[in-house]
């Protein structure tokens, strides 16, 4: 099941922290959720730039449906890594993933301030609903489920 | 190593902890990536260090006088860099820095303990990937087919999930993820 990474943060925050793997390719998916079901962890995959341009963002985000299918125990946030201002929207915009980061490290503190995600947010509030999709409801995830059910087993 | 990233180990400083508080005041983020010590890659470190404790400890405390709600603090490149990994991909013929050092497994823990709730790890899954396949291919040099290594790496990657899970201490919290779910 995804969840948001702020429900994750809820329980965990000073007591334990979040395992957060990157994934590319399928061997990885597989490793990653038997891993984790394994050690009955709750966990965050990232995906970040360089992996959703080598394995094309829409590979990875059916692989992650598929696994949720697969290990339907499996409890984990869809996070972006190292996000510029495209990526995170694509993101946000595509109802799927639970969080995004920009990474501005190498920015003045008014440039980090300024390109921070929330930063903008505040003055987009109709982007708030995107930002904590409410997954149920999300149409990303109705046109994927239906895809799911349409794909043969 | 995280891509497009490159912090030169002598340019690498530290979070500013008064800076940090400003940050989460003005963009009122979920959590912060700060730099406490580590950065990204499998070349992180030249013997052993330690993470910067005391910079986790001083957001917290700011965050706490500030007023504003707790506030995660993310661990950016993480991975131990386990010896005995670079040994066996040397052993097999690759060439990786036999001095490159990582984080400490034992500091996860105490991090978490301190705010630390998300810790990012890639570097020590692509050397499992990297030991896996180049030791099948040294052992099995008559073989092509991707599936034979591609099995073993599956198990070993799940073994080495599992195993940070337990650094981390996320392992058996599953139900406790789940039954705040419900509430």
């Amino acid at each position: 099941m995804i969840v948001t990474t702020a429900q994750l943060y809820k329980v965990a925050y000073g007591k334990f922290a979040v395992g957060a793997y990157n994934i590319n390719n399928m061997e990885q998916v597989l490793g990653l959720f038997r891993g984790c079901i394994q050690s009955k962890a709750p966990f965050i995959i990232q995906l970040s730039k360089g992996a959703r341009a080598y394995a094309d963002k829409r590979m990875l985000e059916a692989m992650i449906r598929a696994a949720e299918v697969i290990f339907p125990d499996a409890i984990f946030a869809v996070h972006l890594d190292h996000g510029d201002e495209a990526s995170c929207y694509d993101c946000i915009d595509s109802g799927f993933y639970s969080s995004v980061m920009i990474d501005a490290s190498h920015e003045s503190f008014d440039n980090k301030t300024r390109r921070s995600p929330n930063g903008w947010l505040t003055a987009l509030t109709q982007r708030e609903s995107a930002w904590r999709p409410n997954w149920a409801n999300s149409a990303g995830w109705k046109k994927t489920s239906r895809w799911m059910k349409g794909t043969p087993a | 190593m995280e891509e497009d990233i490159k912090v030169d180990e002598g340019h690498a400083s530290l979070t500013n902890p008064v800076e940090a508080v400003e940050f989460i005041k003005l963009t009122k983020c979920d959590s912060l990536a700060a730099a406490i010590g580590t950065s990204h890659g499998a070349y992180k470190f030249k013997g052993q260090q330690s993470l910067h404790f005391d910079v986790i400890e001083q957001i917290r405390e700011n965050v706490k006088k500030a007023g504003l709600p707790p506030t995660p603090i993310v661990m950016h490149g993480s991975s131990s860099v386990p010896q005995s990994e670079v040994e066996r991909i040397n052993a097999a013929g690759g060439k990786l820095d036999p001095s490159a050092r990582g984080v400490n497994e034992e500091e996860y823990l105490p991090a978490a303990r301190l705010g630390v709730t998300k810790i990012n790890i890639d570097t020590d899954g692509r050397l499992v990937w990297t030991r896996v396949h180049r030791e099948f291919f040294r052992d099995h040099p008559e073989q092509f087919d991707f599936r034979p290594p591609g099995k073993i790496f599956m198990e070993e990657y799940a073994n080495f999930i599992a195993h940070k899970n337990g650094k981390l201490g996320s392992a058996g919290k599953l139900d406790e993820v789940r039954a705040s779910l419900k509430a």
